[in-house]
């Protein structure tokens, strides 16, 4: 087994996704069950293979000059915020945050 | 002059242009059918879409028809000029929502055009709306969808396959000629081949992303769906090419539409056609399909063509390094909805932790949570080395075999997919779902271009059969030649007959 449900825990946590007891035990074992679906990866003879991080063989950095270019406006950058104020984005106090439901 | 819905589901892009252009109808007529067929099909049947934008399209083909009467002929008022059309929804088109198919995204207003969208328009055709699929792409029969279920034309208790399924449909009822989906790992091709229609995945890097919703950037490209090759080419070749706003997308020639022709004139004589004869045994693969392909390698060779057996050694370790690298890559890009900036939040957090974590979890459905718990994992100290570093050396490994099959042929021939539309709800476990694209997946992992050409109905099922073509590198010209040729001999419908008969039912007159 790859994972025990602390751990799926643990990455819940990480992934910023909150997660309840009662859904642990499922969401373990579908993903031990995927986990188990990716072991061929392992079986590969792969000293000096170099990897292949995109399908372009030769495209290394793409850059633009840098030059200011029109963008959207304060008022369309706000537009789809689910809470804001002044004109900005309004969150929940971060300084008194103790780590979430962790 | 009105045009009825069972003349318009039968239109090509090319009948559209032409009729145009012959003045037997205008663009709003086109538009008004559209509306029509989809008040007829859409609510009570397909489901294929989770917006609709009736007054937008009727606006465009305003435009359209303002240049017809100018004097100009439709074919310069662009490639798609009256031709209905519908975008999957993690495209952004302005005016509309963008959903994603996501309760996450649910109010989300576009701030841009998709540059696939914009220039679909541009060539002056006309959206109709915005297409059901499975949560953030994530899936192969558009059930993940948060809002809806899309039932396929060809039989309404079976899915369409995904993840994009509503165009799928959509097209392969009639209710639009042509429509846009994004593949990552066979979300164009797989939705094709259940519903009956054309599917291409253009090579990597011909059609730009900018403004369409990003699963795995590394794999993702967008295409379109028709019910005919050269609609197929003429939507591709209205929208691809470089844009700044996605450095992966190159310098392409429109070309594709050209490549139809060539295979219509000249044919395949002479074109050597891969084949890999184990596939056939791979996991799944049911005997309707297996005879449906081998019928049609039996065409290509009466069309001159030469078959040649191949080997891909590593292709089978395709499906585990999709497994590694897309959720990685999904992980990375659904970080971004924080529920700050834009998407789902709960009103009522106390921490920012809290309002992180319980806008995520109630915003996101189990599969989308599913792959960014995967991806966690798999890129976490340790778990890197032995899954993540491994899977992009494979990928290595994969894209030499391509490369070495296509110093071969000039094409190579599957299934698109092992089995025909499965019922909604038959396959819930994510595992056997993950092996409905076990044909496609390699291809987004090399970065080739692959279509999808209906070759019958199953025997078995009644349900229709793809064929996959591959091709090599930024040469998609072959693919289209060879399904071209293909295509011409078969003589099969490719609108959905149980639709076409709802169709023909009284209320079908335009208003």
């Amino acid at each position: 087994m790859h994972l025990t449900t602390e751990a799926v825990r643990e990455l819940a946590f990480c992934a910023r996704i909150e997660l309840h007891d009662e859904e642990l035990p499922a969401l373990t074992r579908d993903l031990n069950a995927i986990m188990d679906s990716l072991e061929p990866i392992t079986h590969f003879e792969l000293d000096e293979v170099e990897p292949t991080y995109h399908p372009i063989a030769g495209l290394v950095n793409v850059t633009r000059e840098d030059v200011a270019k029109p963008c959207l406006t304060q008022q369309e950058a706000l537009s789809n915020a689910p809470f804001t104020q002044d004109g900005q984005f309004k969150i929940p106090p971060i300084l008194a945050d103790a780590g979430g439901t962790r | 002059m009105s045009l009825s819905p069972a003349e318009y589901t039968g239109f090509s892009v090319l009948d559209i242009l032409t009729g145009l252009d012959c003045r037997d109808f205008t663009a709003r007529d086109v538009a008004k059918a559209a509306i029509a067929t989809i008040e007829s099909l859409e609510a009570e049947h397909v489901g294929a879409f989770i917006s609709l934008t009736p007054e937008m399209a009727l606006k465009a083909a305003g435009n359209v028809d303002g240049t017809c009467v100018s004097g100009a002929s439709p074919f310069e008022a662009g490639l798609l000029a009256g031709v209905p059309i519908g975008y999957k929804d993690n495209m952004n088109l302005l005016g509309s929502r963008t959903t994603c198919a996501s309760r996450m995204m649910e109010n989300y207003e576009s701030m841009v055009n998709a540059t696939c969208v914009s220039k679909t328009l541009a060539a002056g055709a006309l959206p109709m709306g915005k297409t059901n699929l499975d949560e953030f792409a994530f899936g192969s029969s558009t059930e993940t969808s948060a809002f809806k279920t899309t039932h396929n034309p060809w039989d309404l208790t079976r899915v369409p396959g995904g993840s994009s399924g509503g165009s799928a449909a959509a097209v392969a009822s009639g209710m639009l000629t042509v429509a846009l989906g994004s593949d990552t790992g066979g979300s164009i091709r797989q939705p094709a081949s259940f519903c009956g229609v054309v599917g291409f995945k253009p090579t990597y890097g011909v059609v730009s992303r900018y403004g369409v919703v990003a699963f795995g950037s590394s794999l993702d490209q967008v295409g379109p769906f028709g019910r005919s090759v050269a609609d197929v080419a003429l939507t591709t070749d209205a929208m691809c090419g470089h844009d700044v706003r996605d450095s992966t997308s190159q310098n392409i020639d429109p070309t594709y539409y050209k490549s139809v022709l060539a295979g219509q004139r000249e044919g395949i004589k002479g074109m050597r056609v891969g084949v890999v004869s184990e596939y056939l045994n791979a996991p799944g693969v049911t005997a309707e399909v297996t005879a449906a392909f081998k019928e049609a390698l039996q065409r290509v060779e009466d069309l001159g063509a030469h078959i040649v057996e191949l080997e891909l050694p590593h292709a089978k370790a395709a499906l585990s390094a999709y497994y590694v690298i897309g959720p990685c890559e999904a992980f990375s890009n659904l970080s971004r909805f924080d529920s700050i900036r834009y998407g789902y939040c709960v009103p009522d957090a106390t921490t920012m932790t809290e309002q992180y974590e319980r806008s995520r979890a109630e915003g996101f459905g189990p599969e989308v949570i599913r792959r960014i718990l995967l991806g966690t994992y798999l890129l976490s100290s340790g778990v890197y080395d032995t899954y993540y570093y491994p899977a992009q050396q494979v990928r290595t490994l994969i894209t030499q075999d391509y490369h070495s099959a296509f110093e071969q042929v000039d094409v190579l021939l599957t299934p698109t997919s092992p089995r025909t539309a499965f019922a909604v709800g038959e396959v819930s476990d994510p595992t056997t779902m993950y092996l409905s694209d076990i044909f496609t997946i390699p291809i987004n992992i090399a970065g080739n271009g692959g279509l999808s050409l209906p070759i019958g109905l199953g025997l078995d099922s009644g349900m229709p059969v793809g064929l996959q073509i591959i091709g090599p590198q930024f040469k998609d010209s072959n693919i289209m030649r060879v399904a071209a040729a293909l295509e011409a001999t078969y003589d099969i419908p490719r609108l959905a007959p149980l639709v076409q008969e709802l169709s023909n039912t009284p209320g079908g007159d335009a208003r």
